[in-house]
């Protein structure tokens, strides 16, 4: 690696490669690039929420015009799932959740299926439905899936065969007897908030043809592309080798596009045509709710400390509400037991996360991953126990925030490579004047008031997340940069051009980056998620860099006569270091070097680069003592509000995040990460709840009634980075993708509490809810 | 997408459209009048309405008529911006710019909001609190209607009539307040929408949100208008006397919206007291 | 009175070309413009005119491609993302980290130079007023306020 401090790109606000091309309508999205002979699908429903489903009349459907095909959950005896194989493609027997796909026609042109859906009639013999996980947990409650006992599922996921439970994960650190024992006040509260959805503005679709030999060609909407292919091929006995998956650029992903989506249907559609081209692509309804989104939660926090505000135990209960099937929930309520003490020193940690079935749209991985869930839940302990001690509830966390050399939930010592949350607590007090106080009355009914929080996340990964880095070069001395990383927004491609640049001591107009992401070709990668990707693949890129500079380092000590330690290479020459007279331009050796008077030697440099997350273990099924965490990005986060008492309404004036995050490898675009973030938080507590009915309907399915946040609505914004080194990532970066998110629940829910003057532990936070609470009556 | 076919036609004059309209009715082609389209085509693509013929009036002259004079006429066929930009009536630019969003207000026209299926309707409250009549057209010709006897939970429209404008009289002085509430931010259906005109004593109001179609009630302004309750008990009695009507749903519970209406009235009252105030 | 009964062929003025298409009367302009003409810039997004990704300018308009059908567009001047010539514009949106995954930026875009033709320094609320038709997950609005307030200044 370059010396640090002579760093020319790195740092530096290089615009964003994909701009133009994005600017002027010209990426290509996977629907922008039709297949010849392709067909098209469209959806029936259910409108229920639990039911058996005793007839699909497909008669009609069939004869209509252009339809090649009318399939129902009897046609595909299969059950899918990341890590708990418990969904079918489409409904068999009976529906968990309203919305669930029973059927889809497969037609020549996109009118003809949506013409023959509506051909086709399901009869349907309604069952108890389950509306929650407490409901879920009962005793007398109906079992959702019958047959658990008999469903695959990787080791680490534990489900509970008879009941609705699809994992629990347990965390025993230190006594939790002995942690009540020590505290001076105890404060006990229940917190909880329904389902949500990712709403990212590409709807979710899939391609798949079958080649004559047989390869699957897969092109969708992923962030996952190997993960695709892993799991197509687990699923349909399929050599992984046979499955070739194109990601093109995503339309936004915030989890929801990783792991499996429409790719299996598409695969069994296009099966069942032949191998013809087979479209699925979700309408905005059917993205909303008949496909996955964010969980809900139901959560009980117990919570000690003395009284000068050292916490000495939590005990917490996290039911995720996961919906009618397991999906990601499995994990995703895994990583909330493993931050459950919040970045807070506890050192007498019980908590049971657990995903529960419900009869509700299912979840899937969403920005934050069982982090803000578990965050929401923790930050709003601390404030209430701020209040019973009545003491400032920024400096209860100044107090308690973890630090290098206290351990985590999973019983790891955090090492120096942990960012400095007191600093990034400092910096957002100092951003929201928060000394000045958190309550100002501005008229009789209007005040002003503030939240803080903190939040902390690792990527949930496996322990064998990969990933790697391939360039090659061009006779202009330019080089590709290939990874497995989607651009999904984030600016990856952007990133890891600079990466590359930096190594080379050139501008990133000198580095191109492999836009599509194709696993014949592109290396493995784990997932574009979890906010890993910065950190491994750019590992994977300096790799690749170093071994393409060494490669080129041995041919040209041949020509230029001297010892490879001799040269050095930037500005797109290979240079004698201390005779920069004697050079060679990279564009003149890169893909072989000839002579004068002919003979040529080397030949096409290819480097390559590799990185898997190193030392993670699995973790006790008991305890959960283990490191699954391979690095922790933590700051603190704090909103103004101003909110008019006489009707609950509010707005939020300001919003700030500092987050530790060692190094910023792009500024504008690491700010446009964590502004989107905290935006999507705003919504998150806010508006972006799913609405049921006393049968679990969902009421307010469309975009006119499901809202996220419009422009006008937004904050003035705050952001700042403190950089902590994190040693082994590129650069000393670590990820900051998601953590935006986490915090702002319970910033909003401690600032609009204080304005009512009584704990908000509901949400999404309506001016209704709010007024109710402890507005003007 | 619209996943089935209709025939479209643009007549030039209000008796070409009807005639299109009573023809294809005749024929069983199930035709539908269209100016912005913003709602048909939404149910055209869900599938919930299946018109064999679309009748657009956009280029019939009347149905564009846009004069301001002390009695101001709007044709059911000019765009909510149009009207926005053009009039020099505040209630009636408050109450318009707040329906949609922009871009769909350059889509949307004052017919197509006031006679679609939506039971909000915002855009005729102004019409129901400044004397508003509309014009209609039918196989026997046309004429004219007060809104107050044309409207009683929807335009009251028969099959194949043509909504062709909406007329309202210009409040000289200027004696309005208008009031909007949405659950989730701006872009929302509303919670309450309410528009007040005239002078206290005689102040008319017609409402929308907070029920499940707008309303104008005489019976109703008596209690808005009765000095001898101060603001706060007119406002409770006049939500009282409309008590089983409020909405209950999932952008807001009845109760809720009583409240909001309580507030608004009494902002309203002390708003357009203290206006008159200072005039005299 | 024009009668359009069935399957058409009609001349659509689509980003100051003359483009000869055959359409049905109830294919949405959307649809014509991305399966027909390959317009792909012009993205679908919701299809019921709550996101504001299918934007394209109707005369110098901004109108919501999916709510409007190609028929009642014959006599138009129809420009998608493809035929915005603001370059300022775009730069801005690239300066000024107006986008992240661009699946709204087309519709943004066509948006924001129609506010921009309309009025000469919008004031915030005349800028809100027009963007808030359209829906950005990622950026929360930031960079698309810094980037349309910076093209202004120029």
């Amino acid at each position: 690696m370059k010396k640090i401090n002579n760093l020319t790109v790195i740092g530096k606000n290089t615009e964003r490669l994909d701009g133009m091309e994005k600017v002027n309508g010209n990426t290509r999205y996977t629907d922008d690039l039709p297949l010849p002979g392709m067909l098209y699908t469209a959806f029936v429903a259910s409108p229920h929420a639990h039911a058996e489903i005793i007839s699909i009349e497909t008669i009609y459907a069939e004869k209509a015009k252009g339809v090649m095909g009318v399939f129902t959950g009897a046609d595909f005896p299969y059950l899918i799932g990341l890590y708990l194989g418990d969904k079918p493609p489409l409904a068999r027997e009976k529906v968990r959740y309203f919305g669930e796909p029973v059927a889809v026609i497969v037609a020549q042109t996109e009118s003809e299926a949506r013409r023959a859906a509506k051909l086709i009639k399901v009869s349907y013999n309604p069952l108890p439905i389950i509306a929650s996980p407490v409901e879920a947990l009962k005793d007398d409650a109906p079992v959702l899936h019958e047959n658990l006992s008999s469903y695959n599922h990787i080791d680490a996921i534990l489900p509970e065969p008879g009941t609705n439970v699809s994992n629990r994960t347990k965390i025993r650190k230190g006594n939790i007897e002995k942690g009540f024992e020590e505290s001076d006040t105890i404060i006990e509260e229940h917190f909880s908030f329904p389902p949500g959805d990712h709403v990212f503005m590409e709807d979710r679709i899939a391609i798949v043809e079958i080649r004559s030999d047989d390869q699957v060609m897969i092109r969708s909407s992923t962030q996952s592309p190997f993960g695709v292919q892993n799991l197509m091929s687990s699923f349909f006995d399929i050599p992984n080798g046979k499955i070739t998956v194109t990601a093109p650029p995503v339309g936004g992903g915030f989890g929801g596009k990783a792991g499996i989506q429409l790719e299996p249907l598409a695969y069994l559609l296009s099966k069942k045509m032949d191998g013809r081209p087979v479209r699925v692509a979700l309408t905005r309804e059917e993205d909303l709710v008949s496909a996955p989104g964010s969980a809900g939660l139901q959560a009980r926090v117990r919570l000690g400390a003395t009284k000068e505000g050292i916490l000495t135990g939590a005990d917490i209960l996290l039911l995720f509400d996961s919906g009618g099937y397991a999906d990601y929930a499995v994990n995703v309520s895994r990583a909330a037991a493993f931050a459950s003490s919040g970045p807070y020193k506890i050192d007498n940690l019980k908590t049971d996360s657990l995903s529960v079935y419900t009869n509700h749209p299912y979840a899937t991985a969403y920005r934050g991953f069982g982090h803000i869930e578990l965050s929401y839940a923790i930050e709003r302990a601390m404030d209430i126990m701020a209040a019973k001690l009545d003491m400032d509830p920024l400096k209860l966390r100044m107090i308690n925030a973890i630090k290098a050399g206290d351990s985590t939930p999973t019983q790891n010592i955090l090492d120096k490579n942990t960012g400095n949350l007191k600093g990034c607590l400092e910096k957002v007090s100092e951003r929201l004047k928060w000394p000045e106080g958190n309550y100002l009355k501005i008229s009789e009914n209007i005040v002003r008031t503030k939240g803080v929080a903190c939040f902390w996340k690792a990527p949930a990964i496996p322990t064998n997340t990969e990933a790697g880095a391939i360039l090659t070069f061009n006779n202009d001395g330019s080089m590709n940069l290939s990874t497995g990383a989607v651009e999904i927004g984030q600016g990856i491609i952007t990133g890891l051009a600079q990466i590359t640049a930096e190594e080379f001591g050139v501008s990133t107009e000198m580095v191109h980056v492999v836009r599509e992401i194709i696993t014949d070709r592109s290396p493995h990668d784990w997932t574009t998620a979890a906010s890993r990707t910065l950190f491994m693949v750019g590992r994977a890129t300096i790799m690749a860099a170093v071994d393409a500079k060494n490669k080129i380092k041995k041919t040209a000590s041949a020509v230029l006569l001297c010892s490879e330690e001799d040269l050095e290479i930037s500005k797109g020459k290979v240079f004698i270091r201390d005779e920069k007279d004697k050079y060679i331009t990279l564009g003149k050796i890169v893909n072989g070097y000839s002579y004068p008077n002919g003979t040529s030697i080397g030949g096409p440099i290819i480097g390559t680069g590799q990185y898997i997350s190193r030392h993670l273990t699995n973790v006790d099924p008991q305890t959960g003592a283990g490191r699954p965490a391979l690095e922790w990005t933590m700051g603190a986060e704090g909103v103004e509000v101003e909110v008019n008492l006489e009707d609950g309404s509010f707005k939020v004036l300001k919003a700030a995040c500092a987050m530790d995050v060692g190094r910023v490898i792009n500024p504008n675009i690491a700010r446009g990460q964590v502004v989107g973030s905290m935006a999507m938080g705003i919504g998150y507590s806010t508006t972006e709840a799913l609405e049921f009915d006393k049968n679990q309907k969902v009421l307010n399915g469309t975009l006119r009634d499901f809202k996220i946040q419009r422009y006008g609505d937004h904050p003035e914004y705050f952001v700042d980075f403190l950089t902590t080194p994190q040693q082994d990532g590129p650069y000393g970066a670590r990820g900051l993708g998601e953590q935006g998110i986490i915090g702002i629940p319970g910033a909003l829910s401690a600032a609009l509490s204080k304005a009512v003057g009584k704990q908000l532990n509901r949400m999404p936070l309506t001016p209704e809810y709010i007024w109710n609470e402890g507005g003007i009556k | 997408m619209i996943p089935f076919k209709f025939s479209y036609v643009v007549p030039d004059t209000i008796e070409e459209a009807v005639q299109a309209w009573n023809s294809a009715e005749k024929r069983g082609v199930n035709p539908l009048y269209y100016s912005g389209g913003t709602e048909i085509i939404t149910l055209c693509r869900d599938q919930k309405i299946e018109p064999g013929l679309i009748i657009d009036i956009k280029k019939i002259p009347d149905c564009n008529t846009l004069v301001q004079n002390e009695t101001s006429t709007f044709g059911s066929a000019l765009t909510l911006n149009k009207i926005i930009e053009s009039t020099n009536i505040p209630i009636l630019a408050r109450t318009l710019e707040r329906i949609a969003d922009h871009t769909i207000r350059n889509k949307l026209t004052l017919g197509g909001n006031i006679i679609g299926r939506l039971p909000y309707r915002e855009a005729v409250l102004p019409f129901m609190v400044l004397y508003g009549s509309v014009q209609i057209a039918s196989a026997n010709g046309i004429r004219t209607e007060n809104i107050s006897d044309f409207f009683n939970k929807r335009m009251l429209l028969k099959k194949g009539e043509l909504l062709v404008n909406l007329s309202l009289k210009n409040d000289k002085n200027d004696n309005w307040f208008y009031k909007r509430k949405e659950k989730s931010g701006r872009i929302d259906y509303p919670i309450l929408t309410a528009c007040f005109t005239g002078k206290p004593g005689n102040i008319k109001m017609a409402l929308s949100g907070s029920f499940s179609y707008p309303i104008r009630d005489k019976e109703v302004e008596i209690i808005l208008n009765n000095k001898s309750l101060d603001h706060r008990k007119r406002a409770a009695a006049v939500v009282d006397s409309m008590n089983n009507l409020f909405r209950s749903d999932f952008r807001a519970s009845a109760d809720y919206r009583k409240h909001l209406l309580k507030l608004t009235i009494k902002d309203a009252l002390i708003y357009l007291e203290k206006k008159n105030e200072n005039i005299q | 009175m024009k009668i359009y009964s069935d399957i058409q062929k009609v001349v659509l003025d689509v980003n100051n070309e003359k483009r000869e298409l055959v359409i049905e009367p109830s294919d949405t302009l959307l649809r014509v413009l991305r399966d027909k003409l390959e317009l792909k810039g012009t993205k679908i997004g919701c299809e019921h005119g709550d996101c504001g990704v299918c934007t394209v300018q109707i005369n110098g308009k901004a109108v919501k491609s999916c709510l409007s059908l190609a028929i009642e567009n014959i006599e138009s001047k129809i420009t998608t993302i493809e035929g915005i010539d603001n370059e300022p514009l775009k730069k801005s949106f690239v300066k000024h980290q107006g986008f992240q995954c661009g699946y709204c930026t087309s519709g943004m875009i066509v948006n924001a130079d129609s506010l921009l033709k309309s009025i000469d320094k919008p004031s915030d609320a005349e800028t809100r007023v027009y963007l808030e038709s359209n829906l950005c997950r990622c950026t929360g609005y930031e960079g698309i306020e810094s980037a349309v307030k910076n093209t202004v200044k120029l």
